[in-house]
């Protein structure tokens, strides 16, 4: 396992990182889409609760 | 792409100066804003000023985690690490366990107005340890972050402005994304508490407490 981490973080800092950059811009907007989609559920919720 | 300074152990991870410290920037900013509208709950006493501190913690607490996460990334391939020993990581750390701790602070509270003042004044606290933390530790002490402990800051290479031509932008595009979100769930949160008042006017009407002789 740990040798696999290593060849990926060999690969991935043999190609100038851009990677590192993909992962990063994927968390932040994974991040908001995650924390959206939860207050929408809880719109979901309200609307629910209104209609009973 | 654009182009951008080039250093031996960043190379293209550079960029992500564009996603990473805006993160933290618009973090403080709205604990900052947390801050404040903590303060004027404890002068006006308005509870709606209570909602807005607290959401705006909220919104912040899930910057800051986005914040860690990619720090934590960048840092595996940049040091070595996932989370080295830095005093920046290390005082980020410790602030993300004081709002998590104001968190659990509110939810021991049944009572609403002594919720609101105490969760305040431990607001108003946390903030004031959190700024020397983050932003004044580290500039003391040996540091792996640029700008801090001595170490020169992306400003001194980046002479054709190509870091700051985004990254400025991004500080307030993040710092507005944030707010957008906070006045969402403040409006929601709004909402949800007109719709408990009307059911609990809706079962004391169906269920009167006292009696008719």
């Amino acid at each position: 396992m740990y040798q696999l981490i290593d060849l990926l973080t060999k690969a991935l800092r043999e190609d100038g990182k851009i990677w590192v950059v993909t992962v990063v811009v994927a968390v932040v907007l994974l991040g908001w889409l995650y924390y959206l989609l939860r207050i929408g559920s809880r719109v979901n919720k309200l609307q629910l609760r209104i209609k009973r | 792409m654009s182009p951008v300074p080039r250093l031996p152990i960043l190379h293209e991870s550079i960029r992500n100066t564009f996603f990473h410290p805006p993160l933290w920037i618009a973090m403080m900013v709205m604990l900052l804003s947390s801050a404040i509208f903590s303060v004027r709950y404890l002068l006006k006493g308005h509870l709606g000023d209570d909602l807005i501190a607290v959401e705006l913690a909220n919104t912040a607490i899930l910057f800051g985690v986005l914040g860690c996460i990619t720090g934590s990334v960048w840092a595996f391939f940049a040091w070595g690490a996932l989370w080295p020993n830095d005093p920046k990581t290390n005082g980020v750390a410790v602030s993300m366990l004081m709002y998590l701790a104001y968190f659990i602070l509110r939810s021991s509270f049944d009572d609403e107005l002594r919720r609101a003042r105490i969760s305040a004044v431990y607001n108003i606290f946390a903030f004031a340890v959190f700024i020397p933390l983050i932003l004044i530790l580290p500039r003391l002490t040996d540091s792996l972050h640029p700008g801090n402990g001595g170490n020169p800051g992306f400003n001194s290479y980046d002479s054709d402005h190509s870091i700051k031509m985004i990254i400025r932008p991004a500080f307030v595009g993040f710092t507005l994304l944030g707010f957008w979100i906070t006045q969402l769930r403040i409006r929601l949160r709004r909402l949800e508490n007109k719709l408990d008042e009307s059911e609990e006017a809706q079962k004391t009407a169906a269920f009167p407490t006292e009696l008719p002789h």
